[in-house]
């Protein structure tokens, strides 16, 4: 009998590596990728803010980069306010960007966020000089909640903090009669 | 019965499940001896399972595929083997063969057989073009939605019963998989042809890297699928992203999108249309960016690529339509590939008569052929029409399966994006520079609004691509011949050019060489009209054009243009609650108005796909040429159509040869970046000297008012445009057809009824608070249309086309001058 226990032990020991190596390997797979997107908007001073986007902005704009909810403390801390850091790649001077964030935001409604993810820094030749450009993913949030399924890529001149160009937006199937309503009337004629 | 209900009486415990009860567990106190006891019973449980699962029949599994039913007599999912899972291998309306199925009809009972998926325990595929290739790691990942994490299946059996959310995810892996594996396997031989010499008579223009670089997926990027998204009665692609989401019918619960392979395979469509378009854009370190079909919500690049995605249902089912269950059991949309389609209208048939033509059908919607729309989905049938008809015609002359066919008109599409879409500006690597999309530098623009890629322009390179690959290359053993292609694409309206233009666009080289020209009796059905027959309404009193300055509509286009990336910069001296904006249907300071050319034909034949442009053009000659940039003083040019005339402020053209830089007879060859030339805004303003009116540039207006250059709608760097211009982004409008002596808006309005404008309709434009009122300018857009007979054919030539550079100019267009004063 004392044998079989041993045999039994040393199974069931062989079963709980295993299952822990599964455990350990899911773990492994399920960690977001690096938190790259910052969200900016206006508050009621009309300054620009910044914060690392939470898990939930980013579920509302299908990043593909969410955290598994099992994953996320029970108690959330409120979104930290950066005063000027960005991630590495985004260089954008703080001056341009903020003067971006806010031409981005403007027309829109109160309460629209935009995210911002960088993704590459690019040196193009441009006659004699070099410019630097910053390639980002922007996204549109707004407060009604409609999903934020409106990205587009955008590269930015890092000295001007300007988009230049803007390209990769989204594709829809909207069915006839359920399209956002887009139709405008003449107001005159010349 | 609502979805969510069915997940009480799963069919098996998944991980996720296990976990809760595990982690319960641990928060019992126990003693020792029940931990003893605990660890014996375990190992007994885990010997008796083991014992109990290895008694078990396995499931057969010679085979990738078993098409053995995937459901019992019950109802009940049949178990799988580790690795496997069970699909709809069709949409619910096609394998229940009932066109009226129940919304609430258990699915279970039409699950295939079970099929090889993914032996990890997530949804991720990795992908390899062939052996030799490097892996693309986890090119695929799925999972429900955005707000979920990834399905955990240590056990890697990926069968659930139909109406749990699991398998949604599981059945767009699935069907995300054979797309991807089929795209794989058809540009794995398009490179062993092209580059491993397997065809000696093969050209191609996939880049040589396609193989040994990785970029070649999106710069391995995953492709994410989100099986049950939040979109009602929609799905998207979105490339940013690099994600496809599926969504759900708004009336019933149980009806979600990815139920439907068909629409699957649809926005795989996209991706791999996104993929193949900037398929040498991705392997060029030099491009980092990418390019798309189409910028608007209407044009014709966007309907092509809906066109070919709408195909990529039938080449992987070889069925005709699509949509059956997501779109068109319960919202009468789902769209046919074929005319012999029963859904289609009378007079609608296979016959060269008979076909989907262009421009005639771009409007039409089989569900409601009496209310056209414009719309990327509808005139899109025609591409997938064309496309289907060709793969008939392969099978036919080429003496294959239809499958066969299908691939083989799969790597003709590839081979016509992948040049389309080069951004490098070459369409094959051998090319130079400047063979297609001007140059390097200008490609993104040539493809925005310069010259997009449009019907024409498609289906040139189509028949390029059956020419050098098809009908020139001896070991396919096709009887078809470029007669036969000329008359199947002039049967649907689309035999739009004069040559096959495979001497490129170069501005120095792209005539030198041959072209094979089409017969001309081909040409029996597709019309092409000389572009003086597009002109502005000629009626009595007809408006010249409509204008759009209603504040809440202009607010709502900017903020949908500015959220969706089309546009992203307005003026700083806008306002952005438009408090200018009055609606009085007049041009006032400090406003965001639309204008919309009244535009008519003045043929006696349809036009199609017409394009107005309001983007920076050559018809300015500067005079300050010294200075450094931006050239401010100059005259406007007037030897296009003869405005402004020399006394009212034109340039003098008298003596000009057309060759030398500088000059208005000569079009810039680098988009106005060579000395002398520049590109000039569209609008140009009325000044009053003390003994005569003449037209100049808004520049010189700034001066006599002595404003700041700071105080320009576009800052101190663009004087030129200081008081009215077009917004970038939206300075191009696209109206799908006209019909013979009817402008559009009696084109696409029913009698008695007013014109539905779309943001696409529409040219936005700003202008400066400070403008004096009274102020008159005129602005010169730039009009064209995809069957005209000069607005890609050089008159100059034998039917070549134009050669790039002259779309910086004003040759191929139509000048639509529009005059307007600004009233406070």
């Amino acid at each position: 009998m004392n044998h079989f226990k041993k045999i039994s032990f040393l199974s069931f020991t062989l079963f709980l590596t295993v299952l822990i190596i599964n455990q350990n390997k899911e773990e492994k797979k399920d960690e977001p990728v690096e938190q790259s997107w910052t969200t900016f908007y206006i508050d009621q001073s009309q300054e620009v803010k910044s914060y690392e986007s939470t898990p939930e902005e980013l579920d509302k704009i299908a990043s593909g980069e969410t955290k598994a909810p099992a994953r996320i403390p029970a108690s959330k801390k409120e979104p930290q306010e950066k005063s000027s850091h960005y991630p590495t790649s985004y260089q954008v001077k703080d001056k341009q960007k903020k003067q971006l964030v806010s031409r981005l935001l403007s027309f829109q409604e109160k309460g629209t966020k935009i995210l911002i993810k960088p993704e590459k820094t690019i040196h193009k030749k441009v006659g004699d000089q070099v410019n630097i450009y910053e390639k980002v993913i922007i996204t549109y949030l707004f407060e009604n909640n409609i999903k934020g399924f409106h990205s587009f890529n955008a590269l930015i001149d890092q000295d001007t903090g300007k988009i230049v160009r803007t390209w990769n937006q989204s594709i829809h199937e909207p069915l006839r009669g359920h399209r956002s309503k887009r139709e405008l009337t003449p107001t005159g004629t010349l | 019965m609502p979805l969510e209900a069915h997940r009480e009486v799963p069919m098996e415990m998944d991980a996720r499940d296990k976990k809760a009860q595990g982690l319960a567990g641990f928060n019992k106190v126990i003693t020792t001896k029940r931990i003893k006891q605990t660890l014996i019973r375990s190992a007994w449980m885990f010997f008796i399972s083991l014992a109990i699962f290895s008694c078990l029949p396995e499931n057969k599994t010679t085979t990738t595929r078993d098409r053995a039913q995937g459901s019992d007599g019950n109802g009940q999912v049949e178990p799988v083997n580790s690795g496997y899972g069970r699909l709809l291998d069709d949409n619910p309306i096609i394998l229940s063969g009932q066109y009226n199925l129940s919304p609430n009809t258990n699915l279970n009972r039409y699950l295939g057989g079970q099929e090889l998926l993914v032996l990890d325990q997530y949804l991720n595929l990795d992908c390899q073009i062939n052996e030799e290739a490097p892996l693309v790691s986890q090119c695929i990942r799925v999972k429900q939605d955005q707000n979920t994490p990834q399905l955990n299946r240590p056990n890697a059996k990926w069968a659930f019963d139909t109406k749990r959310n699991e398998f949604l995810e599981v059945n767009t892996f699935g069907h995300m998989k054979r797309i991807q594996k089929l795209y794989f396997d058809v540009l794995n031989q398009k490179y062993q042809k092209t580059w491993e010499q397997l065809d000696p008579h093969y050209e191609s223009s996939i880049p040589m890297e396609t193989i040994s670089s990785t970029h070649i997926w999106n710069s391995q990027r995953s492709l994410w699928g989100y099986a049950n998204c939040d979109l009602v009665n929609n799905a998207s692609f979105s490339p940013a992203t690099f994600s496809i989401c599926m969504g759900r019918d708004s009336d019933y619960e149980t009806v979600r999108w990815a139920q439907d392979s068909t629409i699957i395979y649809h926005e795989m469509g996209h991706a791999l249309n996104h993929i193949t378009f900037n398929l040498r854009n991705n392997v060029n370190p030099d491009i980092p960016y990418q390019t798309n079909l189409g910028s608007l919500f209407y044009d014709e690049g966007n309907s092509i690529e809906e066109g070919i995605a709408d195909f990529a249902s039938y080449l992987m089912n070889g069925r005709t339509h699509l949509g059956e269950w997501a779109m068109g059991r319960f919202n009468n949309a789902s769209r046919p590939m074929s005319e012999d389609d029963g859904i289609h209208i009378p007079g609608i048939d296979t016959t060269a008569a008979g076909r989907l033509s262009y421009p005639t059908y771009v409007t039409y919607d089989p569900n409601f052929p009496d209310d056209p729309l414009e719309d990327v989905h509808f005139a899109g049938q025609i591409i997938s029409h064309y496309l289907v008809a060709l793969t008939q015609d392969l099978e036919k002359y080429c003496e294959v399966e239809n499958e066969k066919a299908r691939k083989k008109t799969l790597a003709l599409i590839i081979e016509s994006l992948s040049e389309l879409g080069d951004l490098g500006a070459k369409g094959r690597d051998f090319n130079l520079e400047g063979h297609i999309n001007h140059s390097a530098d200008h490609s993104f623009e040539w493809i925005r609004i310069n010259n997009p890629v449009n019907f024409r322009s498609f289906a040139q390179s189509m028949a390029r691509s059956v020419k050098s690959i098809i009908v020139d290359n001896p070991l396919n053993q096709c009887q078809y011949t470029l007669d036969d292609h000329e008359k199947l694409l002039d049967s649907y309206g689309l035999l739009l050019f004069r040559t096959y233009n495979e001497s490129g666009n170069h501005k120095d080289y792209g005539h030198l060489h041959s072209n094979t020209h089409v017969a001309t009796l081909n040409r029996a059905q597709t019309v092409l009209i000389s572009k003086d027959l597009l002109k502005l309404s000629p009626e009595q009193n007809a408006s010249e054009a409509f204008v759009f300055d209603n504040r809440s509509d202009m607010i709502s286009a900017t903020q949908s243009m500015k959220s969706a990336g089309q546009i992203t910069e307005i003026s700083s001296l806008i306002e952005s609650d438009l408090p200018y904006n009055n609606g009085n249907g007049r041009i006032s300071p400090g406003e965001v108005f639309g204008i919309t050319p009244n535009l008519y034909n003045d043929s006696n034949s349809m036009m199609g796909g017409v394009q107005v442009l309001a983007n920076d053009w050559d018809h300015f000659k500067w005079t300050d040429t010294h200075q450094d940039r931006p050239y401010t003083k100059g005259r406007p040019c007037n030897h296009l159509d003869g405005f402004p005339s020399q006394s009212l402020g034109g340039a003098d053209t008298s003596g000009e040869t057309g060759e030398n830089p500088g000059e208005c007879k000569y079009t810039t060859r680098q988009n106005g970046h060579e000395f002398g030339e520049q590109l000039a805004p569209i609008c140009l303003v009325q000044i009053n000297d003390d003994d005569a009116t003449k037209w100049a540039g808004q520049n010189e207006l700034r001066e006599r008012l002595q404003l700041e250059k700071n105080r320009c709608l576009g800052g101190e760097d663009s004087p030129n445009d200081c008081f009215m211009r077009a917004i970038k982004g939206a300075d191009q409008a696209f109206f799908s057809h006209i019909a013979p002596k009817k402008t559009w808006a009696q084109t696409v309005s029913n009698e008695g009824e007013s014109p539905k404008f779309n943001i696409s309709n529409l040219i936005f434009m700003e202008v400066s608070p400070w403008v004096p009122p009274g102020t008159i300018f005129k602005c010169r857009y730039r009009a064209r249309f995809t069957n005209c007979n000069d607005c890609f054919h050089d008159p100059k030539t034998d039917g070549l086309d134009f050669l790039d550079f002259e779309y910086s100019g004003g040759r191929p267009f139509k000048i639509i001058n529009l005059q307007f004063t600004v009233i406070d």
